[in-house]
């Protein structure tokens, strides 16, 4: 679970705007990139930031976490490529019908590598923002600047804001239910799923009585009552512009040495 | 008397890194009526999660009727502690107090017959055998307490864990639902309840456990934890009104007084006593 994390750094008095925009260029340069190396260049990039950013160890963290559908993704790239020298096949050659299947080959090893880099250096920068941004201040960048309807950003954060608290309600649910001798085990689907209604109903019931409440205490509150105002204005400073500069020359830089040929896959 | 819950330098840490029991020593005997409380956050409630099984310890041994509960199941040691939470919604979930109640002997799995005689036994108990039938979204949330507690009973567990049986009832409410569990605990059953109320603990505790930061700070009869009310200050608890009065005539009051109706007692039997001429 990645949350806001308070901390003074550089990357924490960012503009919520540039901190999105920037998540952006490191997305595009994933998927320009197709070089393992260039993409471990992009993960570094990020790394670096997270470590101006002082949440090193939660990027770091996350990516450990991530690494295991990386590895989905590289073990079938890997199976289903098949360009290059060919290392074995997963069925030997030796075997009837399947014979030779499944080759794996230098093409599918480095392609794979290719493609689990590329969905890491994607995912790395989504802690670098959410642990260095409140969410009411991107809530407030994409209303203030971005147009978006208010009520669509309040639900977008209101949503987020109950996942811990449900999550909360259900251990709850769930020990409650334990201690009745509630047990779910066993492999029958159909018993597994009789063994979700006891915490599955009142987590239901929960939430709308929450909502309900929220809702109210929304409206005693003069929600939508006339237009809102803001008590804080976020301001743009030159530390925003000077992370702009680099975003452009970043992004320069890599539309340069794709045009050259540099960072493709050597297959 | 027999030793039903035995704990022995109970150490446990959340995952998340807090130290929530640093070293507890308890033994609970059969029958007991046990108050624990504490403030928000002293370990009170992780604490009676470690007699089901809920949370295992991290380091120690908690032994409940002879059985190690780190070796045990939770649905297993079900059939010996019955655990009552807090907000009877947690667990609240079919169409019919009689199906809620009937819950948790469907999963000792027992046969039919025992189990409509145990619903009946249990709401007989909670007084609420006329509602059979209702839906409990409809009950108040007294009557929804008393489900929970039943729901609990008709598994006939021997020691009955009640966590703050009296937030959001109004008085009577509250002294009806402790007076139910004072009679359950005349039938046999050893009771630990957490409360904040020092009244009800002064009425119907036999025994307070008072936790401060994961520890034990006092574990005594009733009578002497009121008196410890420098201790107690501590923790920002005090005994009620009427003990504090009560410690101000000391000469005139010897001991602890625990409730009102004590303090008239003695009143009366000092009048009644002839008069010394002053």
């Amino acid at each position: 679970m990645i949350e806001y994390l308070y901390k003074e750094s550089l990357i924490h008095r960012l503009h919520p705007l540039t901190k999105l925009a920037f998540a952006a260029v490191i997305m595009v340069m994933a998927m320009l990139y197709t070089d393992p190396l260039y993409l471990l260049g992009v993960i570094v990039l990020v790394m670096i930031l997270s470590f101006v950013g002082k949440i090193l160890r939660e990027s770091l963290s996350y990516l450990i976490a991530m690494a295991f559908f990386a590895a989905i993704v590289f073990v079938l790239q890997c199976l289903f490529v098949n360009k290059g020298h060919v290392y074995f096949t997963l069925f030997p050659a030796g075997w009837p019908l399947v014979g030779g299947w499944l080759p794996v080959s230098r093409g599918g090893l480095l392609f794979g590598t290719a493609m689990a880099l590329r969905v890491m250096a994607i995912v790395s920068v989504f802690p670098l923002i959410i642990t260095t941004t409140q969410p009411r201040d991107i809530v407030m960048s994409l209303v203030e600047t971005l147009k978006i309807p208010y009520d669509y950003a309040f639900m977008f954060t209101t949503a987020l804001r109950f996942i811990p608290v449900i999550i909360g309600e259900v251990t709850i649910i769930y020990q409650a239910q334990l201690s009745r001798a509630h047990a779910v085990e066993g492999w029958n689907p159909i018993k597994k799923i009789r063994a979700f209604a006891p915490i599955a109903f009142p987590i239901v019931f929960i939430a709308i009585e929450k909502a309900d409440r929220l809702g109210l205490s929304m409206e005693l509150r003069g929600y939508s009552s006339t237009k809102r105002t803001h008590l804080r204005k976020l301001a743009v400073t030159s530390l925003d512009w000077l992370f702009v500069l680099f975003m452009i020359v970043l992004l320069a830089l890599t539309i340069w040495m794709r045009s050259k040929g540099m960072g493709k896959i050597p297959i | 008397m027999k030793v039903v819950i035995e704990i022995q330098s109970l150490y446990y840490t959340y995952p998340s890194g807090v130290e929530a029991l640093r070293g507890i020593d308890v033994t609970v005997h059969e029958k007991e009526f046990v108050a624990v409380m504490g403030q928000n956050g002293s370990g009170k409630t992780t604490f009676v999660k470690h007699l089901n099984g809920l949370l295992k310890p991290s380091k120690g041994r908690v032994t409940v009727r002879g059985k190690d509960t780190s070796k045990r199941r939770v649905s297993e040691l079900a059939r010996d502690v019955g655990y009552v939470f807090q907000n009877p919604d947690h667990q609240i979930f079919c169409d019919t107090v009689e199906a809620e109640v009937s819950f948790g002997p469907r999963n000792l799995g027992l046969q039919k017959r025992e189990i409509s005689e145990r619903v009946d036994e249990a709401l007989h108990a909670v007084g609420l055998l006329e509602y059979k039938g209702v839906n409990p979204k409809q009950l108040s949330k007294g009557q929804r307490q008393r489900v929970a507690v039943a729901s609990v009973l008709s598994m006939k567990p021997s020691i009955l864990i009640v966590d703050e049986p009296t937030t959001g009832q109004d008085y009577r409410d509250g002294i009806e639902m402790l007076e139910l569990i004072k009679e359950l605990n005349q039938t046999g059953h050893t009771i630990l309840f957490i409360t904040h109320d020092m009244q009800l603990i002064a009425r119907y505790a036999d025994r307070v456990i008072v936790f401060h930061e994961g520890k034990i700070l006092l574990n005594k009869a009733t009578r002497e934890v009121f008196s410890e009310t420098e201790i107690l200050r501590r923790t920002f608890l005090a005994p009620p009104s009427i003990s504090l009065l009560a410690q101000r005539f000391t000469s005139l009051y010897p001991g602890t007084v625990l409730t009102v109706e004590e303090m008239l007692e003695q009143t009366l039997a000092m009048i009644r006593r002839k008069p010394r001429p002053l």
